[in-house]
């Protein structure tokens, strides 16, 4: 291997690759789309279950109007539980007012009650809420006043089947306790499974896909503006050329790799806690190879950058898709390339606090093979390549 | 602007097809892409109704994704519906203390810790490990199953010993039992009425319905959403051939060009135009051709309706992206440029085509794919719907040809080396702004555009650095706002050669701080309209001090332009931290 050789192509592919300006300003959109993704993600938690982000943010007081011409309200055991939910409520007497008030945004919604509504009946009682949707507002609204609703029918059902005798014996009781502080700014599931299985995944294959697209055309690149002839007839070996085109762009998928995990843990929108930093680098790096060694791979192999590009976005549209949709079940080689994907990979690594290495070992043992075979048939490829005729 | 057009354009159109059908591998790589995206398609459209079904589309991919430790002989029944959970992962343990140091370390998210015979189960999480909250979700819905499931059991059977007893037929007990249960278990029933958005629940919806997204269906119709997002799919799938016609584009002019092969073409006896239209409608020819194969594919497979308007469609939106594609490839001097430049396009493209679509209302008429997504769910289109998107890619690809060939036309931008955005302005005003009338209207036109890159620009920077520092991020924001807002406004002048004296130049820049001032004026005004923020002394630094500001810091800035060396320099800097300091000031105002 010859040092002076690969840092003389190296220094001149980072060069290239730098002094485009146009490569700084797709890194600052790329920036502009992790912040975005990580927006979507909140989204994503919040829509899924919107009380969860109060969790986050200061819980706010909801005015809501009752409709009710009765006195069944007064303690009844739904007010009470719309109050711990701190729920303004306003009795409101006509369903006029009730839906001009809501329209014009002076209550976010409303209750109708039924006339002579009376908890202490034996009936049901059939109770509508109001909601204006058009409002940001509504989804909160509706998730507090279903918590409420469900409190006070517990309270109620567990009056009724005492009234009637039955007392509740040997059901399951949880003693919950915790250890540790939080590491994230909703606590919702939601919310884990969208950043850690989704989010951070797609974040972090973002300079995987960048790197293999600079790679596309760098032998072909070549081929085609006649330099081919001249880095073959210099005494550099194939390996030495190889690794003068991939270490360049791997190291600058490494500084974007650094920089998304930064932004991830400090960003004021929702930062998240991204573990197994090394070993997440270390399965990104060889993910890395094995996409730039395929991407170099089809650049040899092709006759012009047209051909590259196209067979590219082909292996990335058939690599990338199903690792985001999921992996159809056909038995065991599903389960293998699952567990090879990166998109899953990542999201166990990142979001364990201990080293997962059950989940690690397989996809770096078969990742690492994967990239050192591809590399291996880079160089042989690279090695059978013939100046092209001179036109 | 005259564009001369001849028939020369076929011939190199002919030239072009015969050496894509020569080149066998990229002819094959093209159906192969038919082929993939073919088969990709139904399985993301499979992945968009599992969204519309409410299935979890994450858990697909999240197999044992949350350990879960168990110790002890009790509640087995838990055990087994826990490791029913296709994301959980039980392991058994020894001793709680074994299971409690697995917890600290990592090892589980969750310990349960259960005693023989004893209702109560002991739960232990780790708020430090982000699983746990799955983990605790899953062990609260099997506790209030359970609960629920407990109740019930006990409920039926006294209810079933009460009906016994009582005079009720057989047949009807059970639908007693039932109605009695309800009545127990859940005394209050809610149910949800929208005043935009129709019914949710048991009630009638009490208002008017409003269409929230392109496809007329409510936010709650979960089925509806997911057909939708199989609609997007589908679109999604159907703008990849527009990535063909793209490559070939790119490669057919900056690859020649790099390739130095461009020179040779240039110098044969077919015009500029026509070499640039030939190359252009092979690229479009191509695109289309995988595009309609691929429609006609996925409207068997998928059931897709008017195919042939969406066709239409397919084939304006290629038009647009492989005019904004020549822009690139004629602009670019290399294939790496090109490369990186055009993946930027298609991720700016991607919003433009898809963003709309999730938008209510009229605004989702931006974007094309609004009419072929309602065109792919059968519905019909009036002709104004149909017209506004098909017009507004013709006039996109109109513009972008004409500037494509009149780049075209330049040896600069074939031979290089390559003028900047500046000089090529400067060529083009130079002869047009003879008198001061006209140099007038360039600096006026200029300072009014400037607005533009002074909205843009503070924008990029301000969403980055207020989401990594904070409130503090809106300092950059602002300085950046100063900076670019000094510099752009009198840009107009920056385009004159040979420059004017120096009275003139000083009364231009007034004129460009002044027009500018007034277009901001009337952005600011629009943008507030009816909020009571626009009052009290913000009126008078708004309307009087701001137009005096920038007609004050623009005579600095093309007084230091025409001094030129250092000068140039020193006064945008000093004009931009005035400026910024004046942002601040009216910023901490606004908070007050």
């Amino acid at each position: 291997m010859n040092h002076t050789a690969i840092w003389t192509i190296l220094t001149k592919e980072l060069g290239d690759v730098l002094s485009e300006r146009v490569y700084w300003f797709a890194f600052t959109l790329e920036l502009v789309i992790v912040l975005g993704v990580i927006l979507l993600g909140i989204a994503f938690a919040t829509m899924m279950n919107p009380i969860e982000m109060e969790t986050a943010v200061p819980r706010l007081e909801l005015n809501l109007g009752i409709l009710s011409d009765g006195d069944g309200i007064n303690g009844s055991h739904l007010v009470a539980s719309l109050l711990e939910e701190d729920m303004r409520l306003s009795v409101v007497k006509s369903m006029d007012v009730l839906l001009n008030q809501i329209a014009g945004g002076d209550l976010m919604g409303g209750i109708e009650l039924p006339k002579n509504y009376d908890e202490c009946s034996e009936g049901r009682m059939m109770a509508e809420l109001i909601l204006d949707e058009s409002k940001v507002y509504s989804s909160l609204v509706r998730s507090r006043v279903e918590s409420a609703v469900d409190a006070a029918n517990e309270d109620l059902s567990r009056g009724r089947l005492s009234g009637m005798g039955i007392e509740e014996r040997g059901v399951l009781m949880l003693n919950t306790s915790s250890i540790g502080s939080s590491v994230l700014p909703i606590s919702s599931p939601d919310f884990v499974e969208a950043m850690y299985l989704m989010v951070i995944p797609l974040v972090m294959i973002f300079p995987v896909l960048l790197s293999a697209n600079m790679t596309s055309d760098s032998i072909v690149g070549e081929k085609e503006n006649g330099t081919l002839g001249i880095l073959i007839a210099t005494p550099t070996s194939r390996l030495d050329v190889v690794l003068g085109k991939v270490i360049p762009v791997l190291a600058l998928a490494n500084l974007q790799f650094l920089a998304w995990i930064f932004l991830l843990e400090n960003n004021i929108l929702g930062s998240v806690r991204v573990f197994n930093k090394i070993p997440l680098l270390i399965l990104l790096n060889l993910g890395a190879i094995c996409f730039i060694g395929v991407s170099l791979l089809i650049s040899v192999r092709a006759r012009s950058t047209k051909e590259s590009n196209l067979y590219l976005t082909l292996v990335i549209m058939v690599l990338v898709f199903p690792l985001f949709v999921g992996i159809p079940d056909i038995g065991l080689p599903s389960r293998i390339l699952e567990s090879v994907t990166l998109v899953k990979t990542i999201g166990y690594i990142t979001a364990s606090p201990r080293m997962p290495l059950d989940a690690l070992l397989s996809p770096l043992i078969i990742l690492g093979l994967v990239g050192a075979g591809v590399l291996t048939l880079c160089t042989r490829s690279v090695r059978n390549l013939e100046p092209p005729p001179s036109r | 602007m005259e564009i001369a057009f001849d028939f020369g354009f076929l011939r190199v159109l002919r030239f072009e097809i015969a050496s894509l059908v020569d080149d066998r591998r990229f002819l094959f790589g093209l159906v192969l892409q038919i082929l993939i995206i073919s088969l990709l398609v139904p399985f993301l459209v499979n992945y968009a109704d599992k969204v519309g079904s409410g299935g979890n589309v994450l858990s697909t991919r999240a197999k044992g994704f949350v350990p879960v430790g168990f110790q002890g002989d009790g509640h087995r029944d838990i055990l087994a519906v826990l490791g029913g959970f296709n994301r959980v992962k039980v392991i058994e343990v020894e001793s709680w203390t074994e299971a409690l140091e697995g917890l600290e370390i990592g090892k589980y998210c969750v310990v349960l810790g259960s005693i023989e015979n004893d209702g109560e189960l002991n739960v232990v999480y780790n708020e430090g490990d982000p699983r746990s909250l799955s983990a605790m979700k899953i062990i609260e819905l099997i506790s209030d199953s359970y609960m629920e499931t407990h109740r019930r059991n006990l409920l039926e059977k006294k209810l079933t010993r009460r009906m016994e007893n009582s005079d009720i037929a057989e047949s009807e007990v059970v639908e007693e039992i039932e109605k009695m249960m309800e009545t127990c278990l859940e005394p209050i029933v809610l149910s949800i009425s929208t005043l935009a958005g129709g019914e949710d629940g048991k009630e009638e919806g009490l208002g008017e319905h409003v269409d929230p997204s392109p496809t007329g269906n409510s936010g709650d119709e979960r089925i509806a959403k997911g057909n939708f997002l199989s609609l997007i799919f589908i679109s999604l799938g159907l703008c990849f051939p527009l990535l063909s016609g793209s490559g070939i584009m790119i490669e057919s002019i900056t690859g020649e060009k790099e390739r130095r092969i461009l020179e040779g073409l240039i110098g044969s006896p077919v015009s500029g135009q026509s070499i640039l239209l030939g190359k252009f409608t092979t690229a479009f020819v191509v695109s289309t051709i995988q595009g309609i194969a691929l429609l006609i594919i996925l409207g068997v497979v998928m059931r897709i309706q008017n195919v042939i308007l969406i066709s239409l469609f397919l084939m304006a939106v290629s038009l647009a992206v492989i005019s904004a594609t020549s822009l690139v490839a004629v602009i670019s001097m290399g294939s790496k440029e090109a490369n990186l430049t055009i993946t930027v396009l298609y991720v700016m493209l991607f919003v433009i085509l898809f963003g709309p679509l999730m938008l209510p209302g009229t605004v989702a008429w931006i974007s094309p794919f609004t009419p072929m997504v309602r065109l792919a769910a059968g519905e019909s289109l009036d002709t104004l719907s149909a017209m506004a998107p098909l017009l507004g890619c013709i006039i996109f690809t109109e513009i972008s040809l004409i500037v494509c060939f009149r780049l075209f036309e330049r040896d600069d931008y074939i031979f290089g080396p390559r003028p900047s955005f500046r000089e090529l302005l400067v060529d083009f005003v130079s002869p047009r702004t003879h008198n001061l009338k006209n140099r007038a209207t360039l600096v006026g036109i200029c300072a009014g555009l400037a607005t533009v890159p002074a909205i843009v620009f503070p924008s990029i920077l301000l969403f980055p650095s207020v989401a990594i520092i904070g409130t503090l991020g809106i300092i950059p924001g602002l300085a950046c706002a100063a900076l670019v807002e000094e510099y752009f406004k009198p840009y107009g002048i920056y385009l004159l050669k040979p420059l004017p004296g120096r009275r003139e130049i000083i009364l231009l820049g007034a004129l460009a701080g002044l027009v500018f001032s007034l277009i901001e004026n009337l952005l600011f005004t629009v943008a507030l309209l009816g909020m009571s923020t626009l009052g009290g002394s913000l009126v008078y630094i708004r309307y009087l001090l701001a137009p005096m500001l920038h007609v004050g810091l623009s005579v600095l800035v093309v007084e230091g332009f025409r001094r030129g060396g250092n000068f140039r320099a020193t006064t945008l800097a000093l004009a931009t931290v005035l400026h910024a300091l004046y942002n601040i000031v009216g910023i901490l105002m606004v908070i007050k």
